[in-house]
């Protein structure tokens, strides 16, 4: 790794773990490796939203041309959320691309990402299906998101609703993860959900 | 100001100018200085000074990949010094016009990438906008850090300014083997790794004197041709390149053959009983070599010796049989001439000559067999003949018995050795003629070099002439240079002479690459030396005008390229700008201190062993 990077990280890495955003369980990084290219961070679900209550982990790889290029981040979590995609878990944010600047940190990313989580750009989604959900039906949205919470980021909150037509489903014979894709992109109807898993 | 410029004459008469405009802290004197030497104060020049004075640090190549400073500072240091791109301390702090300060090198590469803009607040910035914020670089200088060699013990803290100088020397520093073995290690400890432990030290063999590698020692001790090996017969120590001549000769136990092995006999005894079995053997070896005795007299057709020693059956000899004793002579005596032109294969031998002369004596005395030498010429021939010689007797009887007969069986020897001769000759005189051949071009070779030589300085003078004072002098071999001048050898270089114009100035560059007089070991000196020229009856004197002197970058991203070039006008008063009344002039202008060695050492100055000096003479009117 070039010396800029690892020097960089090193202290980036300090940072984070003393702030007080990791003091209040808001944010978190660790290490995967030793040479600091590969890290895992984890986020918790902002307040007033869907995500409220959740751990959100993360992917951070570094490049070799840290911090002249933005680290690569993808959610590792599944998470219902227009900007970032249910299947990948990449994530459409502007910092993360053309708007990077060199005086971003690890730890500012992790909070934008919070910022994103709690104000979605339904205009500049990454996953169509979720945000034209997001427009279209906020209300399902809502309840589709905190579900996914519940299931993947061990969110508080069960929907015992949506929860019953998974499972109704899955008693149909279809595989769960399956299932529950097929509800929340078919807005939880449970025949177009079945035509949806036949197709 | 000239007084004080005249204090510092080198030893070697030299007018040279500690001109330490390089040095931030002499960027402050009076403005009586900065207007002596031209364009000192142009913002060009004061760039470049900074620049120098930046890598006077001793620690920073332009590679783009250095970052802040990533001491343990004690105190920590405040946030507001550190980079927010490398999260270093400031190294080189620049600031933007939206006061933000990185390190030069972290914002410029920063400002390498498509975006141009401020890392921190996204407004507007390119290369031109950011300027040296001095006032930062200064406190940071004076910060105080733990060494970084502390986890290995160090406890010594020291300024960012004068971290460099201390870990050149901290003894607890790693640094690599500088016999290139791989190993890292600790200052301190390498003397003892290099004397004692390096597989790449040198040693040298206690048997043969030679040096080599202490890892293929080992393998060297086995095969040293100087080094003893115990003899498996007696137990001797000899050296291994000995040791099979010492078996074959010397060796007391080792078995050899009885020399009467040739007549038969079949023992093989250590060489100490060879006498033992000789004088056993005494009885079956004389019937051996009496057996043998005969059957050799019986092969040359003597049936009896007599007791005077002269053949009784010699008066039997019938010329036939003379004959073919002469025929079995041939053979030997072919032997013989070739045994006498083979000296003459040696290129150069002036003997041979005379051999070949020795050749055609013989056959004259073939010619004449009637010459009473031709028995010696014969006995002399081989052994074979001696034999005959004697048994013939001393007289020439033998020979005065058959003349008629001799000449035929000797006129096959005759043509054999006249077309040996006739070879001889032709040998020779091919011999000759090569020799005269050599000669010839070699006189050829040497004029052609002179020619070169010749054409060379021309070429080269008239390079310097149509230069129109702009020159650029490629320092090749620079390390050679550079060594040589520590250690005192050649301490000063020339450049060729160029002309400021065809009808101009000549000029040349002197540079002290390990610098002179109070520079010596630290700096690079340049100075500018005028020459008598053809021109100088049209030109004026005092010269007036300004010289430019330049050390080139030549960093191949040519951006990172810092050219340090300084402007220095003439001074009437001073000898160097008289019309010289030598070749050239002894008084040199110029400075002693243009290039901290260092900063030209960690950078990109030299390339391929070059050194590119330029100097711009830039006559008044």
């Amino acid at each position: 790794m070039a010396n800029i990077a690892e020097q960089r990280i090193r202290r980036e890495f300090k940072e984070v773990v003393k702030s007080d955003e990791v003091a209040a369980c808001n944010i978190k990084v660790e290490l995967v490796n030793d040479t600091y290219t590969h890290l895992r961070g984890e986020i918790m679900g902002p307040p007033d939203t869907p995500y409220e209550g959740g751990r959100f982990q993360l992917e951070i790889k570094i490049p070799e041309t840290y911090p002249f290029n933005p680290p690569l981040v993808k959610f590792l979590t599944k998470i219902w959320h227009p900007n970032i995609s249910s299947v990948t878990g990449a994530i459409c944010l502007d910092i993360l691309k053309d708007q990077w600047a060199a005086a971003m940190t690890l730890r500012t990313v992790l909070l934008s990402l919070q910022a994103l989580l709690a104000a979605a750009e339904p205009d500049d989604p990454q996953d169509a299906v979720v945000a034209q959900q997001y427009k279209e039906h906020p209300e399902i949205f809502r309840r589709t998101a905190l579900h996914w919470t519940s299931v993947f980021a061990k969110g508080p909150k069960k929907d015992k609703e949506l929860e019953d037509k998974v499972a109704s489903l899955i008693n149909m014979g279809f595989e769960e993860h399956q299932a529950r894709v097929a509800l929340s992109t078919n807005q939880w109807d449970l025949t177009r959900a079945a035509e949806y898993c036949l197709s | 100001m000239s007084e004080a410029l005249s204090s510092r004459k080198a030893p070697n008469q030299c007018e040279t100018l500690a001109v330490k405009l390089r040095l931030p802290v002499t960027m402050a004197q009076p403005p009586s200085l900065d207007t002596s030497f031209g364009q000192t104060s142009s913002p060009n020049v004061s760039l470049s000074a900074y620049e120098m004075s930046s890598g006077s640090d001793g620690s920073y190549p332009f590679t783009g990949k250095v970052v802040g400073y990533d001491y343990e500072f004690v105190p920590p240091v405040d946030g507001r010094y550190e980079c927010t791109i490398c999260f270093g301390v400031l190294r080189e702090p620049r600031q933007t016009p939206c006061g933000h300060r990185f390190c030069r090198d972290c914002i410029l590469k920063w400002l390498r990438q498509p975006q141009h803009r401020c890392p921190v607040d996204n407004e507007h910035l390119s290369d031109s906008m950011l300027f040296p914020d001095n006032f930062a670089k200064r406190e940071i200088d004076n910060f105080t850090a733990k060494c970084p060699n502390s986890k290995q013990g160090c406890d010594v803290i020291e300024t960012v300014k004068r971290m460099p100088s201390h870990l050149k020397e901290c003894p607890l520093a790693f640094v690599p083997c500088p016999n290139n073995c791989a190993s890292v290690l600790i200052r301190r400890d390498l003397a003892d790794h290099m004397h004692e432990h390096c597989q790449n030290r040198l040693v040298h063999c206690p048997d043969c004197g030679q040096q080599g590698k202490a890892a293929d020692f080992e393998e060297h001790v086995q095969s040293c041709p100087h080094g003893k090996v115990k003899c498996e017969h007696c137990g001797e120590e000899v050296a291994r390149r000995e040791i099979e001549r010492h078996r074959k000769d010397f060796c007391q136990k080792t078995n050899i053959p009885c020399m009467f092995q040739a007549l038969g006999c079949e023992v093989q005894v250590q060489r100490d009983q060879l006498d033992k079995h000789i004088r056993e053997s005494l009885t079956p070896h004389l019937s051996m070599l009496c057996q043998g005795m005969v059957a050799i007299m019986q092969r040359i057709g003597i049936n009896r010796l007599s007791t005077e020693g002269v053949p009784l059956s010699a008066r039997e000899l019938t010329p036939t049989e003379i004959s073919g004793f002469m025929s079995s002579l041939v053979q030997p005596l072919q032997q013989l001439s070739l045994e006498t032109r083979q000296p003459q294969g040696a290129p150069g031998d002036s003997r041979s000559l005379d051999s070949s002369s020795v050749v055609k004596t013989s056959v004259s005395m073939h010619r004449s067999p009637s010459d009473p030498k031709y028995s010696m010429l014969i006995s002399s021939g081989t052994q074979e003949a001696s034999g005959f010689s004697h048994t013939s007797g001393a007289s020439d009887y033998g020979v005065k018995m058959a003349p008629a007969s001799l000449v035929g069986p000797v006129s096959g020897v005759e043509s054999e050795s006249l077309k040996s001769l006739h070879h001889d000759e032709m040998l020779v005189r091919h011999k000759q003629s090569l020799l005269e051949l050599q000669a010839k071009t070699e006189t050829l070779e040497r004029n052609l070099k002179q020619k070169m030589k010749q054409y060379d300085q021309q070429i080269s003078e008239l390079e310097g002439k149509m230069c129109n004072g702009q020159y650029y002098w490629r320092i090749r071999n620079y390390s050679r240079y550079q060594r040589e001048a520590e250690h005192g050898q050649t301490t000063a270089l020339h450049s060729h002479p160029f002309y400021t114009s065809p009808y101009g100035y000549k000029l040349c560059i002197r540079a002290n690459l390990n610098g002179v007089d109070s520079a010596k070991g630290s700096h690079l000196s340049l100075f500018i030396h005028f020459m008598q020229g053809e021109n100088d009856d049209l030109l004026e004197w005092p010269f007036n005008g300004r010289i430019v002197l330049s050390v080139k970058d030549q960093n191949e991203c040519c951006e990172l390229r810092n050219h340090v070039a300084e402007t220095l006008s003439s001074k009437p008063n001073l000898a160097a700008f008289q019309r010289p009344t030598t070749p050239r002039n002894h008084k040199g202008f110029g400075y002693m201190e243009f290039l901290p060695l260092n900063v030209l050492r960690n950078s990109s100055y030299i390339r391929n062993d070059t050194l590119i000096i330029k100097a711009h003479v830039l006559p008044n009117g």
